[in-house]
């Protein structure tokens, strides 16, 4: 099973789940990071540091700690 | 009149497409109960007027996920029943821009989607089939690109008919199916990832970040304060001199001028000589915002603020906030989470503002002109330092169950609008002036009330030993001994009344108390000469535009504040190196006017923007950790020459400082719940 920080940047990956039950379920949601959408990674800044996503033509930043609750399977 | 509403998601052009459709013709106000800006315009039609809403931006109607934002929209839908909702979409991001139709559908309102920025979908190499989207969700459809006014014709005149008639609502629309027939992504490179690989690379993307930051430091803290002086100096002249002569002339008694002239008179000119500044920061702000810079500034330095729990955004409030924390409390509405907009309330007004800078440099430069410069660098990161470890604390006590997510949307890179700059600004500005202001003019008017009010009853004794403020300044001195304050020193602790209306002020206060002036300045009252004063005015400006030249080397004014009040040469440094006990006492006065409370103007924003809860527990935190912090300073200089005493002062006072900070917290904690959707007004 992967996570989405663990995507390679430009691997191009689909949402299985949103694994917690916080907000940032309802943020993803809201925002449609939902089960199902493609994701691509574009960027990350070194360590814990924010993440740069695309998903069907929107650019999102994500904390990889927050991404780390995201689970992909990559394409 | 008919009504008509613009729903969207944040970022989609929403408020764009409403400047188009309204035009000047707009007014603000607030959504009943909540400070939740709401803005309505005048849309003229052939034949009628309309009134247009511009709901709050939002990805969805739950609340659950927005908070205060989708409940006005939701409440407002269901209430209010407009006409019709226009509901905006950015092509770029059509897709995910989709998602709110089905609620709205189900709310059964006529839609008219409208699809924006069409202009940058071309521009990124995205296809967006209007006519698809048309069919597919059997909704009328119009495609604009808002800020070029493109596509506005047709669509007043889609509204136009269909207020007349509204084709049959369809039940459901698949928003998946619907996406994938009228919208082709760019799996290439886009026009905004290019250029985010210079914004965001990873060498060069600090650098920017950092002259940005600069430049907008540079600009809203240093071009605004070149026009302070002309408002000082107009708004004086009209609503502080003219009235007072009006009075006087009038045989009024002087309570009431006290009251009109300094109180109301006074609190007006104060709210002016804030315009300039919060006008350029405004100014700057919605040029960051509308170009799509300020997300990706955001996810620069976010890895350093997530260190003391804060999101990226938060960033921008905490450095403008060196100039002015007026400002810096209002930039701070631009954070979405409760949590963290309120942290970063609290911890605004320990940035040093510029304010605060003339004080050190009127005290430093009495008592240790050789280490000047330091003593102020070390005031300035003992600001940051203590704005560090009170997030760290609010984050642990306070907010510690409360989950914070970290994603935001990044906007498509695109050429900001001079009007929609400027009505952003006249908007935020205004209500700055109408709403703060409000507030900044009753504080003032206490203030200035008590500062006129003599001993004996009688009036007019500003900076004076027999004003009421004076008389509690010294009653009140015994609470600083503490910290290096002696008896004979009440000056300084009039200065910390004074210091409230502004921290520039306080100069002034000590200036005079400690060498009162041997002759009072006749009381002859004129009125004053408009057309002097106008000149005074528009010369100010021009003198400031010139030292606006080395502000881009000294953009904190340090060395110019040096040189001004070297220039000076007060006559009350001697009194006040009489009266403080030594340098280190004069550091620790520093030290607690640096902390001990916000000056009015933030008062008045912070109750604006955060609630009077939240206002209480920031000032009550300020004074109790400012006063230990400037008396342990104090003592640990005594610790060798009386180690009893001081030591028992330090670990007393300690201790009394960790009760007094677990009952606010424990009474925090317990009106959390209900505070916070109460704060997050």
């Amino acid at each position: 099973m992967m996570t989405l920080n663990q995507l390679h940047i430009g691997q191009l990956a689909t949402i299985l789940n949103v694994n917690s039950d916080n907000a940032l379920v309802r943020l993803c949601d809201a925002m449609g990071l939902i089960p199902g959408a493609p994701v691509t990674v574009l960027r990350r800044a070194r360590g814990k540091g924010p993440m740069q996503i695309k998903s069907m033509g929107t650019l999102y930043a994500i904390r990889s700690d927050d991404a780390e609750l995201i689970q992909v399977v990559a394409a | 009149m008919k009504e008509l509403a613009i729903i969207g998601s944040p970022n989609c052009g929403k408020t764009t497409i409403f400047n188009r459709l309204t035009g000047t013709r707009q007014r603000t106000g607030n959504w009943p109960g909540v400070t939740v800006e709401r803005k309505d315009g005048r849309l003229n039609l052939a034949d009628q007027q309309l009134n247009v809403v511009d709901l709050p931006g939002v990805y969805s109607l739950h609340d659950d996920i927005q908070g205060i934002e989708a409940r006005v929209a939701h409440q407002y839908l269901s209430e209010q029943n407009p006409e019709l909702v226009l509901m905006a979409l950015d092509a770029t991001r059509l897709p995910r821009q989709l998602a709110l139709l089905p609620e709205l559908l189900a709310m059964g309102k006529p839609v008219l989607l409208v699809v924006n920025m069409l202009d940058t979908a071309a521009a990124e190499g995205i296809k967006v089939d209007l006519a698809e989207l048309r069919k597919q969700t059997g909704l009328p459809v119009v495609g604009v690109t808002a800020s070029t006014g493109e596509g506005f014709d047709q669509l007043k005149s889609a509204i136009a008919s269909l207020l007349v008639a509204y084709p049959a609502l369809p039940k459901t629309v698949d928003v998946k199916a619907v996406a994938a027939a009228c919208y082709v992504e760019n799996y290439g490179v886009t026009r905004t990832e290019r250029i985010d690989h210079w914004m965001l690379h990873p060498l060069l993307a600090l650098p920017i970040f950092l002259l940005v930051m600069y430049m907008l430091f540079t600009i809203s803290v240093n071009l605004g304060a070149v026009f302070i002086d002309f408002f000082d100096i107009v708004l004086g002249s009209l609503f502080v001199e003219t009235p007072r002569w009006l009075l006087l002339s009038l045989g009024a008694p002087e309570w009431l001028q006290a009251f009109v002239a300094d109180g109301v008179g006074g609190g007006v000119q104060l709210v002016g000589t804030f315009i300039p500044t919060i006008g350029c920061l405004y100014l700057c702000m919605s040029v960051l915002e509308d170009s799509g810079y300020l997300s990706r500034a955001a996810f620069v330095i976010d890895r350093m603020m997530a260190k003391i729990g804060l999101p990226g955004q938060a960033f921008i409030p905490l450095i403008i906030g060196f100039g002015c924390n007026v400002p810096a409390v209002m930039a701070s509405r631009a954070l979405g989470q409760v949590s963290a907009r309120l942290t970063t309330i609290f911890i605004a007004p320990f940035m040093s503002c510029g304010a605060r800078l003339s004080v050190y440099v009127f005290v430093g430069t009495a008592f240790f002109p050789s280490q000047a410069q330091n003593a102020i660098f070390a005031l300035y990161l003992l600001g940051i330092l203590v704005a560090i470890a009170s997030a760290w604390i609010l984050r642990r006590s306070l907010f510690a169950n409360v989950e914070a997510a970290n994603v935001t949307e990044m906007p498509a890179y695109h050429k900001p609008l001079l009007r929609n700059i400027l009505t952003q600004t006249w908007h935020r500005l205004s209500s700055f002036i109408w709403r703060a202001g409000k507030r900044i003019v009753a504080v003032v008017i206490v203030i200035n009330v008590v500062s006129s009010l003599g001993s004996d009853g009688s009036w007019g004794n500003q900076n004076t030993e027999k004003s009421a403020l004076s008389v509690v300044g010294k009653t009140l001195t015994p609470m600083f001994t503490p910290m290096g304050i002696g008896e004979q020193n009440w000056p300084a602790t009039v200065g910390l009344f004074t210091g409230l209306f502004a921290k520039e002020v306080v100069v002034g206060t000590l200036d005079t108390l400690y060498a009162p002036p041997l002759v009072q300045a006749s009381d002859e009252v004129s009125l004053p000469s408009y057309g002097a004063d106008l000149a005074e005015a528009l010369a100010s400006i021009a003198e400031n535009a010139v030292g606006l030249v080395t502000a881009f080397t000294d953009p904190l004014k340090i060395t110019a504040t040096q040189e001004e009040i070297t220039a000076q040469q007060p006559g009350s440094y001697q009194a006040m190196q009489n009266l403080f006990p030594s340098a280190w006492g004069a550091f620790c006065y520093l030290v607690f006017i640096l902390l001990y409370a916000p000056c009015v103007a933030t008062i008045g924003v912070m109750q604006k923007e955060a609630g009077q809860v939240w206002l209480s527990f920031s000032v009550v935190w300020s004074l109790l950790l400012s006063y230990w912090l400037a008396t342990n300073l104090w003592h640990i200089a005594l610790l060798f020459s009386a180690p009893l005493a001081a030591g028992s002062w330090i670990v007393g006072s300690t201790v009394l400082l960790y009760v007094a900070y677990r009952l606010i917290m424990a009474q925090m904690r317990r009106g959390m719940r209900d505070q916070i959707p109460v704060v997050n007004l």
